[in-house]
């Protein structure tokens, strides 16, 4: 079971984040202040840090550098309430893995950590992905699925990778718009969802059982089974 | 600046008033000397007239012809007539053809047409008496009053000239002070021109001169400092309502995501659960739509701005929203000149043409068609979106560029409003223009990418 040490001084904030990652299974600690909260990251072996950007005593940003600086890679979630684009910026560049703006849906951050997690333990140098009897060849950039090849644009072969390399993870739109576009905007409409449909469409041929979910209220997954 | 704008200046107006009752008044004067000059010069010849008749009249008969003969010779000038004519009419001596028929031999001084002996094909108006001498004879004196029709033909062409030029350089003049006003109004209209197009931060020049447009400057600049402190006051008033609603509205979300886990098999709680869901999503999308668009206001302009190319921005956007026009079956194709790089921020202009096209394809009826139209200027880069839909009223288009405007008919697609606001915020940080226009059938929305304030 997975550890994560969550650094938030505002405690509503702080139960919804320990909540629902209890809920998801997970062995979750609470540092409400920046000095506790980098003494317990740096003496826990924990596998993924959920932060505040702002907290008192010490700044987020200072947190994640000195982890950094101490060549710990746990993978960092950064919070705030701050979604300038420099802000953002900002926060990974220091090394904070991923960055999600206040207030935020609570199974939003449960789907981010998942894939934080899960990012963290593979292999990233893979030519090829496979779920079931889907293939996707990154080399040849080629999808087959059985023995039929997928006609893809090349707008949904990104979609395809990132939901493949991700797959059995809840990937909600805005996640989805980030790895894919490249943007961090609300895209606000239901272009994903067209997005989805249409990748749909090639990938779960009529007859086969469908790998392309939708998750009620939250998102996408693709799995063998939802 | 035309010649009819400067002329309906007040300065204009005042000098040619000025110069109207100037040349009025001059034409007063020189009738005035030249009455007088008239008056005088009459005076003197019917004076010269009657001394002559006294000498002439005054001489013994014998002399008369030699003293007139005399008289004729010493006149070098050739401006006096004396004529000595027998009862019957005969010319006995004189330097008159003929005894004038129309005037009494009474003394008394008239106007005549006289006709000279050496010129007799001339005839010149003269101041003339006749008098019957004792002799039974009539002796003519004249004296020629040309010099008067002269000097009234001088005074004639002096009023001529001298008013017209007065008026000219009036008008001249007039001219010359309208331009500065004018010049001034100019610069007053396009600062306002750039307030009414939503850039409140400018203000009306000021010459410095304390003259009256200064002082109305002035004032109209106090009042633009008094709406603009209104308007940041409202507007943050809305941002905080939208920032503390928020947290508790995602915290409500939260809740309703996890009762819809736990229904589980029960279809008609479901079903209201999810209606929930979706009404708290959308209130989301409002504010976050809301905060986002304060957030662009609020950015620091030059800050995230870096080189971007907009064929490929453009691509990217096309590419994004080509599924959803295509489930409406609507063509949505793209042609581009070659443009300059410009600067700006490659996200943000994303976001606004995305929304634009979402805009076009969500107005557009099925079957319909949406082009995007990259073209390079004079200025600059120039981006058309053209669709096939109703179109938007001519009156409206102004109206829908506005916060939470919607068309007049309710059958439009949510969502119109606030897409527009973003696209206006980011259009507004990079100082560009946006504007819609009509196609046939349907609308054009253009963004002019080159600086647009002053």
């Amino acid at each position: 079971m997975a550890k994560i040490l969550t650094i938030e001084d505002d405690e509503t904030t702080a139960r919804e984040i320990l909540d629902e990652l209890r809920q998801h299974g997970f062995e979750v600690d609470w540092a409400n202040d920046g000095h506790d909260g980098l003494n317990m990251a740096l003496n826990g072996h924990y596998d993924l840090i959920t932060m505040d950007r702002m907290l008192p005593s010490m700044d987020g940003l200072t947190i994640v550098s000195t982890l950094r600086g101490k060549q710990i890679d746990t993978p960092i979630l950064m919070i705030s309430a701050l979604s300038d684009v420099d802000e953002r910026v900002d926060g990974l560049r220091a090394g904070g893995d991923d960055y999600l703006v206040k207030p935020f849906a609570s199974e939003e951050m449960a789907a981010r950590v998942e894939v934080l997690l899960r990012r963290h333990n593979r292999q990233e140098r893979q030519t090829r992905l496979c779920v079931a009897e889907l293939e996707l060849d990154l080399v040849a950039r080629q999808a087959v699925r059985g023995d039929r090849t997928l006609d893809l644009l090349p707008t949904e072969f990104r979609l395809l990778e990132y939901m493949m390399r991700n797959f059995g993870q809840i990937l909600t739109r805005t996640m989805l718009f980030e790895s894919v576009w490249g943007y961090h905007f609300d895209p606000g409409t239901n272009i994903i969802d067209v997005h989805i449909g249409r990748l749909r469409r090639k990938v779960d041929a009529p007859g086969s059982p469908p790998l392309i979910h939708t998750v009620r209220g939250s998102g996408y997954m693709l799995s063998e089974r939802l | 600046m035309s010649v009819s704008e400067l002329s309906r200046t007040v300065a204009f107006r005042l000098t040619l008033f000025y110069s109207l009752f100037f040349t009025t008044c001059v034409i007063l004067l020189l009738g005035f000397v030249y009455w007088q000059t008239a008056t005088e010069m009459t005076r003197r010849v019917d004076q010269v007239l009657r001394l002559e008749q006294q000498r002439l009249t005054a001489l013994p008969a014998d002399q008369l012809t030699d003293e007139i003969n005399d008289s004729i010779l010493r006149d070098q000038r050739h401006i006096y007539f004396y004529g000595l004519f027998a009862a019957d009419g005969q010319l006995i001596e004189g330097n008159v053809r003929e005894l004038p028929h129309d005037i009494p031999a009474n003394g008394r001084i008239y106007k005549a047409d006289m006709l000279a002996a050496n010129m007799p094909s001339q005839p010149l108006l003269s101041h003339v008496l006749l008098v019957r001498l004792g002799s039974g004879d009539t002796l003519l004196i004249g004296h020629d009053a040309q010099q008067l029709i002269e000097f009234g033909e001088v005074m004639k062409r002096a009023l001529y000239w001298g008013g017209s030029l007065t008026i000219l350089i009036g008008l001249m003049f007039g001219l010359a002070l309208s331009f500065r006003p004018l010049r001034r109004v100019e610069q007053i209209q396009q600062v306002c021109e750039l307030i009414m197009g939503g850039n409140i931060r400018q203000r009306l020049p000021l010459s410095g001169h304390r003259d009256e447009l200064d002082m109305l400057a002035a004032i109209v600049n106090r009042m633009l400092d008094e709406v603009e402190r209104l308007m940041s006051e409202v507007k943050s008033v809305g941002d905080n309502i939208a920032h503390d609603l928020r947290t508790p509205l995602t915290r409500l979300r939260a809740v309703l995501y996890r009762l819809q886990q736990q229904l589980g098999d029960a279809p008609a709680k479901r079903a209201m659960a999810d209606q929930m869901m979706s009404e708290v999503d959308s209130l989301l999308l409002r504010f976050r739509a809301l905060l986002r668009i304060s957030e662009i206001e609020n950015l620091q302009r030059r800050a995230g701005f870096r080189v971007i190319r907009l064929k490929e921005i453009l691509e990217q956007a096309v590419n994004f929203i080509e599924p959803v026009a295509e489930d409406k079956a609507i063509a949505l194709s793209m042609t581009a000149e070659p443009t300059e790089p410009i600067h700006g921020d490659g996200e943000l202009m994303f976001e606004a043409i995305v929304n634009i096209l979402d805009n076009a394809i969500k107005f557009t009826p099925t079957g319909g068609r949406v082009t995007v139209r990259l073209l390079q200027g004079a200025e600059g880069a120039q981006i058309d979106i053209i669709d096939s839909g109703t179109g938007i009223k001519e009156n409206e288009r102004a109206a829908v560029l506005n916060r939470f405007h919607r068309g007049g008919d309710d059958l439009r697609p949510p969502g119109y409003g606030l897409g527009l606001s973003i696209v206006m915020a980011i259009i507004k940080l990079h100082d560009f223009r946006f504007e819609f226009g009509g196609a046939d059938p349907g609308t054009r929305a253009t963004i002019f990418c080159w600086p647009h304030s002053v």
